[in-house]
């Protein structure tokens, strides 16, 4: 058990050499505690820019927008950073946006399964399941091996064992990888926008979505986004108007 | 004698079968009353007089109430058993106008018999018959005006307080067969608040009222809450229900040789089953508008004398528990307070407000959790709150105790609920990462949580996504796998296949003759060819045929291949042999015929070592 987990830990280390922006994040904390949340806006994104990302970094743009009273981008903040790491303190910060918004448009919880899974997900990024999946497979390979030359119980079972970690692991590493990049949500960040029946200013204006609503993106052409409400009414926004949650938006 | 009788009773029966036998088959429909109003029932009836298989019509607009009913004749006239079959069906029309009831079929014996179209005149029932207005009293009729049938609410409180939990049911109770029924209006408690009871195949009882004997089943069960006090009425409900009128009992036959065969008691037993096998029950289909009455309740106000600033609102009977999970935390850790109220009453109305607790103390939204269960009248249950409290900084936090209180209408005053004094020792230093920026020492529960001071780990972006086109580099490489997988699994067949060795000894000795065969070939050198070809027939003879090279001859060679090989492939071996020793002392062909006889060689070899060897005994 301890090789294993000695060998868990040489690949999740093998994934994390990234060197830290840590001027950058001390100047921006410390332009918050001075409450210049315009300024450690500046620095947080400059990180952002940098290629750099953490669940801490978005849960503080989340507070530094909440201290400006652009709600709408403290959601969404605060939405990314629980895509990355769902904790206690972000679960409370969200609510406090929904309480200052009122009661904006949003999502049903999902079932206790699907709240589980993306829990468990969360346990690593996309590329750490890979290489530990990977792992698995390599070992299964072994033991399947073993197992064709050597024909004992034991190594049936390991590789099947093995097999079924491989399986697992893949399938959370895309999991992971749909579930940070991939997830449809996005949250109205202006005061107010219409919804539209086309992508055109032209078209006749169906809703009128608040800053704070939540919704699903269907659809992208050009600057628009083809977007589903939690009603179901479906239509086309101006892309500068949402922010999405997911990374390959 | 007994003999005797049985007999004739035996032939009688044959006759019974052969009389039937015989009938014409006769297929009617009749509807009765051929004129009806709008929402009067009428029932439609298919009588045909040989078992067969009966498809109904199309009823078209006509709403079916009930049915298919089927009932069985049985007479006997003139010496001749006849019998006949109904099959009928209630109908109502809901608008005025002729409808159609179109062809029914019966199939006898494989031959099809059908009714002749029916049109039924609905007219208008305005004047006569108006029909029931929404909400209102349905019109009296013969039928709603049967003291048989009614529907009754009973409440086990008439005169409860405002907020205290009323029982209440509503049950069908009948003198008469009832063939089926439906509630078409629950009740709507607007002015209660309501938990229903699932009913679960509610029992058929029997009672008596007024001396008269009834069944009762219950329809439906709530507990109400009364919202205000006042006169409220409990809402009525209503059930259409189809009854079963008994109009008479006809006994059709009485067998004449009933008492021509004395007291024998087989006879009277079959002649009584006979007999009984003939009455005829009949009933009349009533469909009835049932309502029950409404019940007026007189709800009483809660007294203000002793009414206390934190009563909740609640009327019942409650408990109260506070507990907190642990009196010790270190600075950033989480303790957890857990109010549970349990008792009788309204217990999804159960709320308790925020408690007022002590600065530096961060407390989150509590977590409820309710349940209850409903029956006799009463809703009893839990419902539990859970604060989360988190406390940054070192000390001792005094919580405050926790009042609640509810109104008893038993003893018909208030009672006040309190917890004690509880303390939470947060001790030692506070975790780096959880540094308070900014002046607040403490942050109010309606405010966001602190930022982060630091990262815990920085990543990079790729670190979030998938390598491009990695789905098909895994296939690929799980194809490799397979791949990988399948050559170990031929591998070790061959291993098996060769009795645990990867190749036999003299497969190797062969591949080694054959590679210096090839060289010699490839060189030219037709005397090393032609020894090299010696040497491997010397082995495969060795080998196959137990023949050392000193004992081989034609002859015995012949004598030794022919258990084993064709005799047209023995020769060919012989004389591929001879070449080979020719070719040996003095080479004769050229490079052609060489490489051909070379590839005979060869064919002759995989052959001979293809061949099982001989048996040394035989």
């Amino acid at each position: 058990m301890t090789a294993w987990w000695w060998i868990w830990m040489a690949l999740f280390r093998l994934d994390s050499a990234a060197p830290a922006p840590d001027s950058l994040w001390a100047q921006a904390n410390q332009a918050y505690a001075q409450e210049r949340y315009e300024e450690a806006l500046l620095y947080y994104d400059s990180i952002l820019q940098g290629g750099y990302l953490a669940p801490e970094l978005y849960y503080n743009m989340g507070n530094a927008y909440f201290r400006l009273g652009r709600n709408g981008w403290a959601l969404a903040m605060f939405k990314k950073s629980r895509v990355l790491r769902d904790d206690r303190l972000t679960r409370r910060n969200i609510e406090m946006v929904y309480r200052r918004l009122g009661n904006p448009r949003r999502w049903p919880p999902p079932v206790i399964f699907a709240i589980w899974w993306e829990r468990y997900l969360q346990w690593a990024t996309p590329r750490q399941w890979a290489w530990g999946a990977l792992a698995a497979g390599g070992l299964a390979l072994l033991a399947s091996l073993a197992w064709i030359w050597r024909r004992r119980r034991r190594l049936a079972y390991a590789a099947g064992v093995l097999w079924g970690v491989h399986l697992l692991g893949m399938a959370s590493a895309w999991g992971r990888h749909h579930q940070v990049n991939h997830r449809p949500d996005a949250v109205v960040v202006v005061p107010s926008t219409l919804l539209y029946s086309a992508p055109s200013t032209e078209s006749t204006g169906l809703v009128t979505l608040y800053e704070g609503d939540e919704v699903h993106i269907t659809d992208g052409v050009g600057r628009w986004y083809e977007v589903q409400l939690p009603d179901g009414a479906a239509g086309w926004v101006d892309r500068s108007t949402l922010e999405p949650i997911g990374m390959a938006f | 004698m007994k003999r005797f009788r049985r007999i004739i009773a035996a032939a009688l029966l044959g006759m019974v079968g052969w009389t039937l036998q015989g009938q014409e088959v006769d297929f009617s429909v009749r509807v009765q009353p051929a004129e009806v109003q709008v929402g009067q029932p009428f029932r439609v009836e298919f009588t045909y007089n040989r078992r067969g298989r009966f498809t109904p019509p199309e009823f078209g607009d006509l709403q079916v109430l009930a049915g298919p009913n089927t009932s069985t004749r049985w007479e006997w006239i003139n010496g001749r058993m006849s019998s006949s079959y109904t099959i009928s069906y209630v109908l109502r029309a809901a608008a005025p106008g002729e409808y159609r009831i179109g062809r029914a079929k019966l199939e006898v014996r494989g031959r099809e018999y059908y009714t002749e179209p029916v049109t039924v005149r609905v007219v208008g029932s305005a004047a006569r018959h108006p029909p029931p207005a929404p909400g209102g009293t349905p019109p009296p009729s013969a039928a709603d005006s049967l003291p048989e049938v009614f529907i009754r609410a009973v409440v086990n409180k008439r005169s409860p307080y405002e907020g205290e939990a009323v029982g209440v049911s509503y049950y069908l109770y009948t003198r008469v067969p009832i063939q089926d029924y439906a509630v078409t209006h629950l009740p709507t408690f607007s002015e209660f608040f309501t938990y229903e009871v699932p009913l679960r195949n509610p029992a058929v009882q029997r009672t008596e009222i007024k001396g008269r004997p009834y069944r009762y089943v219950k329809l439906y069960e709530a507990v109400v809450f009364p919202l205000r006090s006042g006169k409220l009425k409990i809402p009525p409900l209503k059930v259409d229900a189809v009854a079963l009128i008994p109009r008479r009992v006809v006994r059709r036959y009485r067998s004449p040789f009933a008492d021509f065969w004395g007291d024998d008691p087989f006879f009277r037993q079959f002649f009584e089953e006979f007999e009984r096998m003939w009455e005829d029950y009949s009933y009349e289909q009533k469909l009835l508008h049932l309502q029950s009455e409404s019940v007026t309740l007189n709800v009483r106000p809660l007294p203000v004398k002793g009414r206390t600033p934190d009563f909740s609102g609640l009327v019942g009977r409650f408990t109260m528990e506070v507990a907190l999970d642990s009196p010790r935390i270190s600075p950033g850790g989480v303790a957890t307070l857990t109010v549970r109220i349990q008792g009788e009453g309204n217990i999804k109305m159960v709320d308790v407000p925020m408690p007022d607790f002590p600065a530096g103390l961060e407390v989150f939204p509590p977590e409820t959790k309710a349940s209850y269960r409903v029956r006799h009248g009463k809703v009893t249950g839990q419902k539990t709150f859970r604060f989360a409290l988190e406390a940054r900084q070192p000390g001792t936090y005094r919580l405050p105790p926790i009042r609640w209180s509810y109104f008893d209408p038993e003893r018909e005053r208030y009672v006040s609920l309190s917890s004690d004094t509880l303390v939470l020792h947060v001790q030692g230093t506070p975790p780096p990462d959880s540094v308070v920026v900014g002046a607040r020492p403490a942050v109010p529960a309606d405010d966001i949580a602190f930022i982060y001071r630091d990262v815990r780990r920085w990543y990079r972006m790729a670190e979030w996504r998938l390598p491009e086109g990695w789905g098909v580099q895994y296939a690929g490489g799980m194809g490799g796998v397979l791949v990988l997988m399948g050559l170990g699994w031929a591998l070790r067949r061959r291993y098996e296949r060769r009795g645990g060795l990867w190749m036999r000894r003299e497969a190797a000795r062969m591949a080694a003759i054959r590679r210096k065969a090839r060289r010699a070939l490839q060189q030219g050198d037709a005397a090393e060819l032609a020894r090299a070809v010696t040497e491997g027939f010397q082995f495969l003879f060795e080998w196959k045929l137990h023949l050392p090279p000193a004992e081989l001859t034609s002859d015995v060679l012949r004598k030794r291949l022919t258990p084993i090989l064709p005799p047209d492939d023995a020769e060919a071996v012989i004389e591929a042999w001879t070449t080979a020793q020719m070719e040996a002392v003095r080479p004769t062909l050229d490079d052609a015929q060489r490489r051909k006889w070379w590839h005979t060689v060869d064919a002759l070899w995989r052959r001979l070592e293809k061949t099982p060897p001989l048996n040394p005994t035989a």
